[in-house]
């Protein structure tokens, strides 16, 4: 059963404060970025409604795009300490090897480089437009997926949230249903708040597929069908709702899609599903749409067995689908400034087991790209050696940390109240 | 218009318990009365499917021939023949308590087509759940734990003795049997010691236990100390006070309406069922149990994707031979619930789950492609007379009253525009999307 969000849910997340607070000092860009930016110095935003906070003026006005990779991305062998006798011995017949790996710099003193597949992130790296957060995580970590996923969707390690942390932002930002929009049929539980929620798109680019068909005595009837009486609690009310936002979300899609066209591919590898969807993301963008968070998702990245293969097919898509986007935004271009935030439920144990592949483990990257970023390394790099006692990394980022900066750098809100208790900023959107 | 209660609960009951049934089918039933109805529907649980067994199971290709080196053939093609069977079968059933059962089942066990490969062990997977889903859960349990497509879908086909691979172990306890909150990380490691050398013989298609790679040591587990092997994991589990009340709620949830292990109803059936861990026993209590015809059940769910498109290729008159096949498969993907493909181990949601603007466009978009086959002639010809129409498509639909503001819209349809248009509409309507 859903929960609702209360007061009470924040206490135990914000027990983690002081430790968040403890980080701080370890935190920063590794080295300055070079930031390429085409954002000019914005305004102060007018979404920012949470009650009991005030809002935060930032210096870009930024769309943000939620890849979520589901099933438990491999970090290790994503961004890998190559040189480490450590991370071979830990990971012997899945070991990238060292002169596969892109390097990128040492955090440390530790050598770290990126999978030989995403060739595409490494040219943004270069442009200063990548920001690598290490070690992301929270305390006594979970290694089922779903219990994992919802904390790093709803930001409450107790599991006890129904809300996500966008979900929460939508409950106090008012009621468009074009603020959060979410690409796909199944709406991930990031985009559920208590009261509101994100639309959803159907992933294809086609304009005509955004939105139902029929002549306009149809469609009229259509609405009036699903007219909401106010106050209304019922089931047949939320389908109602659906039906009264389709029609919001796709006339207002459709328009936006048919003036736009899909990127043009620059990365030479396919991109899949998750290219489709960050193309239908770009040129929502593209399009002037008002809307403030996007939602991608990709899988499966549970690569228990013969995982080499398996997660180089999958990151060469998604780096072609990252690469591919951000080539729709060069510099200059008018607009929103998109920032891709990807993340996954849990990185994976770093002892390989006997079958190629790898388990559910814990603290992993997040990996943030945008022309309005501020490239580098940030956090600490958890230790290969001193592992946990389940034989998995310890966090050295409380995961709301990332939050935060998400929350005052795109959506222009004080983070506080949403993510129950103050957590700094990384700094990664300047 | 109006209807009686015992439509309203026996319409109710046709709909949870099975796929609905035509207005007509639910006169006739009230005429038995609800308990009767639910014995029957309980028969139908062993009793042979005339109808469903007279459908063509599409030609398959058995694994054994496909891993043959360079024998080619279109297992995809297989695939989505096979997916268009599974919902004929659920369409023409003669026992639709059963196939809902393995429906519900395939969300208990969530098994992918697009890891496991192989259409046939998708097939026989579901026969699995047709044949001994309505008696002993730890029966099932570890059937399916040996059952070829689990073997591929939760890598327990290439564990080895040496690092035992957690993926089955950890999904068995967390999905399957108990529910997180129940087992420790050191239960997960050693269950996962149990399930080593169970293998997938892709010669024959067949569970092979490898001896030679099995961990035969003693395993702490859930507070039992042995040598135990896999059936004892399963066995060990499934017996759990933990277990009863996940899998009553698992059932109450689909059935009646969504709730927590920890709800009263929970309290109130686990026990018997702990008894004998029987099915059938639990869905008589389920379905004879006051709360299944409470408001609030009756109230409770949406219809899921597919409960939506075979509910109504059932009340007017179609199967599924109408429609394009893949184009069926990719609207059901489109809404989320494409069969034999479940999103991931979690399986389909609920409620709010199926509720988003993209899901109320492709519901659309699947009306418009099931009213294009719809007999309406019983429509047209109360042409002029708009509230009649309404009427006449609720009663296709057997929808027992229709909402103020739903009333209304239906009627301007009538008025202006097409039978074709009012059915569609009707379609979508809240009252017909609530299950």
């Amino acid at each position: 059963m859903a929960r609702s969000f209360t007061r009470r849910d924040f206490l135990s997340g914000s027990l983690g404060v002081g430790a968040a607070g403890a980080l701080h000092t370890t935190l920063g860009p590794v080295r300055p970025g070079v930031r390429s930016t085409s954002a000019t110095r914005g305004r102060t935003l007018a979404t920012a409604t949470a009650a009991a906070d005030s809002p935060r003026t930032t210096a870009v006005q930024r769309a943000l795009v939620l890849c979520t990779l589901f099933g438990g991305n491999d970090g290790l062998n994503t961004v890998i300490p190559y040189e480490s006798s450590a991370y071979r011995s830990l990971r012997g017949p899945i070991t990238i090897p060292a002169d596969q790996v892109q390097p990128l710099e040492s955090v440390d003193g530790v050598a770290l480089g990126l999978h030989p597949s995403m060739v595409g992130l490494k040219t943004l790296w270069d442009a200063g437009q990548v920001a690598i957060i290490l070690g992301v995580g929270y305390p006594n970590p979970n290694f089922s997926h779903f219990e994992s996923m919802g904390i790093m969707q709803t930001g409450d390690p107790s599991g006890d949230t129904a809300s996500g942390w966008l979900g929460r932002w939508l409950d106090v930002s008012g009621s468009d249903p074009m603020r959060a929009l979410s690409v796909g049929p199944n709406l991930p539980q990031v985009f559920a708040g208590a009261r509101q929620q994100a639309s959803t798109l159907a992933d294809s680019t086609n304009p005509g597929s955004q939105q139902p068909g029929g002549d306009p005595n149809f469609v009229s009837s259509y609405s009036a069908l699903e007219h909401v009486v106010k106050g209304e609690q019922t089931l047949e009310a939320a389908v109602a709702q659906a039906g009264t936002n389709l029609l919001v979300v796709g006339a207002k899609a459709s328009a936006a899609l048919t003036s736009q066209q899909p990127p043009a591919p620059i990365s030479p590898n396919w991109a899949g599903d998750i290219g489709n969807q960050l193309d239908v993301v770009a040129e929502l963008i593209k399009a002037g749409l008002p809307t403030r968070a996007y939602g991608v998702m990709f899988g499966s990245f549970d690569t228990h067995t013969a995982q080499l293969n398996s997660q180089a097919g999958l990151l060469s898509q998604l780096d072609a689908g990252i690469q591919n986007f951000m080539g729709a935004f060069p510099t200059g271009t008018k607009g929103l400034s998109p920032v891709i935030v990807v993340y996954s439920e849990f990185g994976r144990r770093p002892q390989s087991n006997a079958s190629q592949g790898t388990d559910h483990g814990s603290a992993n990257n997040v990996i943030v790209v945008g022309p309005s970023v501020k490239g580098g390394f940030y956090g600490t790099l958890p230790s290969l050696t001193k592992l946990d006692d389940t034989g998995n990394f310890v966090h050295t980022t409380d995961f709301r940390r990332v939050y935060a900066t998400l929350l005052a750098d795109i959506m222009g809100v004080n983070p506080k109240s949403l993510l129950g208790g103050p957590y700094a900023s990384i700094g990664f959107l300047p | 218009m109006t209807t009686s209660p015992a439509f309203t609960v026996i319409g109710h009951l046709y709909r949870r318990a099975g796929f609905g049934a035509t207005p007509a089918e639910i006169e006739a039933a009230e005429k038995l009365g609800f308990d009767a109805v639910v014995d029957d529907l309980l028969a139908g649980l062993t009793k042979p499917d005339p109808a469903g067994s007279a459908l063509k199971v599409p030609q398959l290709t058995p694994i054994a021939q496909a891993t043959i080196p360079g024998y080619t053939y279109d297992d995809y093609s297989e695939f989505i023949a096979l997916s268009t069977w599974w919902l004929d079968r659920m369409v023409v059933t003669d026992t639709p308590l059963r196939e809902k059962l393995v429906l519900l089942l395939a969300n208990q066990f969530p098994t992918s087509y697009e890891k496991v490969g192989y259409a046939d062990l998708m097939y026989n997977q579901n026969q699995l759940f047709r044949t001994l889903g309505a008696g002993s859960f730890d029966a099932l349990t570890q059937a399916v734990a040996r059952d070829p497509a689990m073997l591929i879908w939760l890598d327990t086909g290439t564990d080895h003795k040496a690092h035992a691979n957690e993926n089955f172990a950890r999904e068995l306890m967390e999905r399957f049997t108990m529910g997180v909150g129940h087992y420790t990380e050191t239960d997960v490691r050693e269950a996962a010691r149990a399930f080593t050398g169970w293998e997938l013989d892709y010669t024959t298609g067949d569970f092979f236990f490898n001896v030679y790679d099995h961990d035969d040591g003693v395993k702490s587990y859930l507070g039992h100390t042995g040598r135990w092997q896999g059936q004892d994991i399963i066995d060990i589990a499934t017996h759990t006070t933990a277990s009863s009340k996940w899998v009553v709620a698992r059932f109450w949830s689909w059935l009646a309406y969504p709730v927590a292990t920890t709800d009263p109803v929970v309290a109130d059936l686990a026990p018997s069922y702990a008894k004998d861990l029987n099915i059938k026993n639990l869905l008589e209590a389920i379905l004879h149990h006051p709360g299944f015809v409470s408001s609030k059940a009756v109230n409770g769910l949406i219809k899921q994707p597919i409960e939506y498109l075979v509910g109504t290729l059932r009340l007017l008159g179609l199967t599924t031979a109408a429609f394009d096949q893949g184009s069926l498969v990719w609207l059901l993907a489109s809404l989320g619930q494409q069969p034999f493909v479940p999103l991931n181990v979690g399986g389909w949601g609920q409620n709010q789950y199926w509720l988003s603007t993209s899901a109320s466009n492709m519901q659309l978009q699947l009306a418009w492609s099931v009213a294009q086959y719809a007999d309406l002639t019983e429509v047209l010809d109360l042409n002029g007379s708009p509230a009649a129409q309404v009427a006449a498509v609720a009663r296709m639909l057997a929808i027992g009253a229709w909402s103020n503001e739903s009333y209304r819209a239906l009627w301007k349809m009538a008025q202006k525009g097409s039978a074709e248009e009012l059915l569609v509409l009707a379609l979508v309507s809240p009252e017909y999307l609530l299950n």
